[in-house]
């Protein structure tokens, strides 16, 4: 499955959207100015998700993980490789040099992609019009390849993962990441669908 | 919390909450959509002090007001929307005003992580829920940690620093800052002991004005912040008002650690952290500067070292300057005493001359015009005043042709040597006669001045016939040899030279500059039958004036010619010989081709 040019671009302004909200509210919880950019949305078949993450993070991978559920239900991710991972926690809490992914860490970690997970997430709500729930976000340090297991749920439909490349940009420093919505077909037809429609109220706008 | 989790059967619910609530290790509380507190667990009463029944029922942004000025209620109403909030420590210290477990910390408040969800009855939002985690122990380790962290990296940085500078006495400057930097210190001092052993220098110093600086810049060991210390080899941590020093006390210190700086047994100096706000000092604090004087110590004690080292080396070096300069200024000095003498002797030599001729002249006019009418006695005598007037004629002949070689240009040109020493011989109707002198052919070509070369062959040719006994037919021989110089001054002789009476002696004329390695040189031999020299005149005979006791005739300028010329020409000569065996004359100059 692949997204047509208009459906890319409407996700991509849905995204910054969303994005405009997270790097709004973490601009303010850390008192610097950070910027969230989104360089690129694809939508892969899950199976294909591995290899293109391995492609871009090597070795252990934090992630920040919440389960969503409602009409459109699925995973939501934000994936750090363990260097960016330390370097955002760095950055936004004015730490030392390498400390290690320590608990502290790790839950400013959690804080952060539950920032942004919540604020994609509500936008796609908001887009939909239904009310969609979170689970409490959790965060794993592990390879791509035990992350990828955790969310492929046993499910019979087939699962399609929208991916979205993601830059902070805060103190001078660029931080990249993934962000991953693991969504079932259904999920992902009905979004598709609202998107356009989305898309034409904005030009009878 | 989400539809991924199983319900819990509906009547089990308010026996499991009642249970959660009392038992969980965090704080739960309930709101409604309103925002009222609907429940509040033990561990909240507990830790905030707030009882339920004073907080059931309340507006929670009632209750806690800095939920409003910190922005916080946010959370709440986005979790109203269905999200669910995660609020970490590392990022906003703590959600709800409770006074801190740990009371070293320094922390007012308790550090939480809290969790603000949605709360959902039959899907849908009926309001919030949210858990608090008191992690302020967890952190207060954290910071422990990361502080110890910090100083290893401090540790090994100054090491590191110490290690590779060239400069260590420059070099711990800039590392005081660091240290005072990381152990929350306004001030530092460096003392260093002076060559006295009575005074302390300031090294280097953070936290005081300039005015200060220098009315410490000197102080006596008994007024230093560690006197104590000096004395004991040990630190010293004052923070009470009646032990701090007057020196403290003068400069507003509150507190202050000193550690003497030991090298062995040597003390060096101080080095003293001090703060105007603290009053303590943990024993952890204490180590860290402990250590860091260690390694202090040690890199000024190198720097010193160094700068003896180079002190010496330097001195030695200014030395040998000046000896240099020294041996320059006699050699000058030489030089001049030489040129005067030459010249005098020239002067003497040629204003001599006109006086000898007129008494020449007269004498031989007397001895021509009323030679008959002496008596044979007076006529004995007047021959003898001849011969005597004839030698110094040849003297000073002699000085004045020695003279002369100083001043003369040389310029060297390849010489046909065969050719020269013919030449030689048949100016000399002695060496002409047959048998007399054998050349040794064929003689190789060298790079000489032509009349400098035919002087010095001649004087070396009549020197062998002078010393050939009258009984003895004279035999001198004439050859040549190419000799190449392999390594240094060493050469290689490369024609068949009979062996050496005895080692040969270089005449006593400066050296000539090193020779090239491979450069070519020709030796000339001049050998007689005569009667030989005692190895111990060899270094004499080429000195001017020198002549041997057994030397019957001759100026004694004869051999000093030839050296001085050989000399000119940046050539060498010696002889081998002994007494009664014959003598062997060398000459050497660079081969023509």
């Amino acid at each position: 499955m692949q997204l047509t040019e208009n459906q890319t671009d409407a996700l991509t302004e849905l995204i910054n959207i969303g994005y405009a909200r997270a790097a709004s509210a973490l601009s303010e919880l850390t008192g610097h100015q950070i910027m969230l950019e989104v360089p690129q949305v694809a939508v892969h078949p899950i199976s294909e998700v591995g290899d293109i993450l391995s492609s871009h993070i090597r070795g252990e991978v934090a992630s920040v993980h919440q389960v969503f559920s409602g009409p459109v239900a699925g995973n939501a991710l934000l994936l750090l490789d363990h260097k960016a991972a330390q370097l955002l926690n760095r950055l936004l809490t004015n730490g030392h040099g390498n400390s290690p992914l320590d608990a502290s860490a790790r839950e400013v970690l959690t804080e952060v992609g539950n920032i942004v997970l919540n604020a994609c997430l509500g936008v796609f709500g908001n887009i939909l019009q239904v009310q969609v729930t979170f689970a409490v976000p959790r965060l794993h340090i592990e390879s791509v390849s035990s992350v990828l297991n955790s969310i492929t749920v046993a499910h019979e439909e087939l699962h399609y993962a929208l991916m979205i490349q993601t830059s902070f940009h805060l103190r001078e420093s660029d931080v990249s990441g993934y962000l991953v919505i693991v969504l079932g077909v259904t999920s992902l037809d009905r979004l598709l669908e609202e998107l356009e429609r989305w898309e034409e109220r904005q030009v009878a706008e | 919390m989400s539809a991924n989790y199983p319900p819990v059967e509906n009547s089990l619910d308010p026996a499991l909450l009642g249970w959660i609530q009392e038992l969980s290790p965090h704080g739960i509380f309930v709101t409604d959509t309103e925002l009222r507190i609907k429940r509040w667990n033990l561990w909240l009463e507990t830790n905030s002090g707030l009882k339920r029944a004073n907080v059931i029922n309340r507006s929670l942004l009632e209750v806690f007001p800095t939920l409003l000025k910190r922005r916080l209620d946010r959370y709440f109403h986005r979790a109203l929307d269905g999200e669910v909030n995660v609020l970490s420590a590392g990022l906003h210290g703590y959600l709800l005003p409770f006074q801190s477990p740990v009371r070293e910390s320094g922390l007012l408040n308790m550090l939480q992580t809290s969790r603000i969800a949605p709360l959902m009855e039959e899907g849908n939002i009926v309001g919030t829920i949210t858990t608090i985690e008191d992690v302020t122990q967890r952190e207060h380790q954290n910071t422990i940690v990361t502080r110890q962290h910090q100083r290893q990296e401090l540790f090994s940085w100054s090491l590191a620093q110490l290690l590779k500078t060239p400069d260590p006495e420059t070099m711990v400057k800039s590392i005081f800052p660091r240290i005072s930097a990381h152990i929350l210190v306004d001030t530092y001092f460096n003392y260093l002991l002076e060559q006295d052993g009575k005074h302390l220098r300031l090294h280097s110093s953070g936290g005081i004005s300039r005015e200060i600086q220098k009315k410490i810049a000197v102080i006596t060991m008994e007024e230093a912040l560690c006197n104590a210390s000096v004395v004991q080899e040990e630190s010293v941590t004052v923070a009470s008002e009646e032990a701090r020093s007057s020196f403290a006390k003068r400069l507003n210190l509150r507190a202050y650690i000193c550690h003497p700086l030991y090298v062995g047994d040597k003390m060096i100096g101080t080095l003293a952290f001090a703060s105007r706000s603290r009053d303590h000092f943990d024993e952890d604090e204490i180590e860290f500067t402990r250590i860091v004087a260690q390694y202090v110590a040690i890199a000024i004690d190198r720097a010193w070292n160094e700068t003896a080292l180079r002190k010496a080396q330097e001195e030695l070096s200014d030395h040998a300057g000046a000896l240099e300069q020294a041996v320059q200024e006699r050699t000058r000095k030489l030089q001049e005493t030489i040129a005067d003498l030459e010249s005098f002797s020239y002067s003497l030599a040629h204003d001599v001359r006109a006086p000898l001729r007129h008494i020449q002249g007269f004498s031989e006019a007397l001895l021509q015009d009323y030679g008959e009418g002496l008596p044979a006695g007076a006529r004995t005598y007047v021959d003898s005043i001849i011969r005597a007037i004839r030698r110094l004629e040849a003297l000073t002949q002699g000085i004045l042709e020695y003279s002369k070689l100083s001043n003369k240009s040389v310029e060297l040109s390849p010489v046909d040597l065969e050719v020269l020493v013919k030449d030689v011989v048949s100016h000399n109707a002695t060496l002409n006669a047959p048998g007399v002198v054998t050349v040794e052919s064929p003689l190789q070509p060298v790079l000489a001045e032509r009349s400098l070369l035919d002087q010095c062959l001649t004087n070396l040719l009549d020197n062998a016939l002078k010393f050939i006994p009258a009984h003895v037919p004279p035999r001198i021989i004439v050859r040549s040899e190419l000799r190449t110089v392999s390594k240094g001054e060493d050469f290689s002789t490369q024609s068949s030279a009979p062996p050496p009476l005895n080692p040969s002696v270089t005449a006593d004329t400066p050296e000539p500059p090193l020779r090239e390695i491979n450069s070519r040189w020709i030796r000339i031999w001049v050998e007689d039958n005569g009667i030989g020299i005692s190895p111990e005149f060899h270094g004499k005979i080429f000195g001017i004036f020198e002549r041997l006791a057994n030397q019957k005739d001759g100026t004694g300028i004869g051999l000093a010619i030839v050296s001085k010329a050989i000399q000119r020409m940046g050539g060498r000569l010696g002889v081998e010989s002994e007494s009664g065996k014959g003598s062997r004359f060398w000459l050497e100059l660079p081969a023509a081709d």
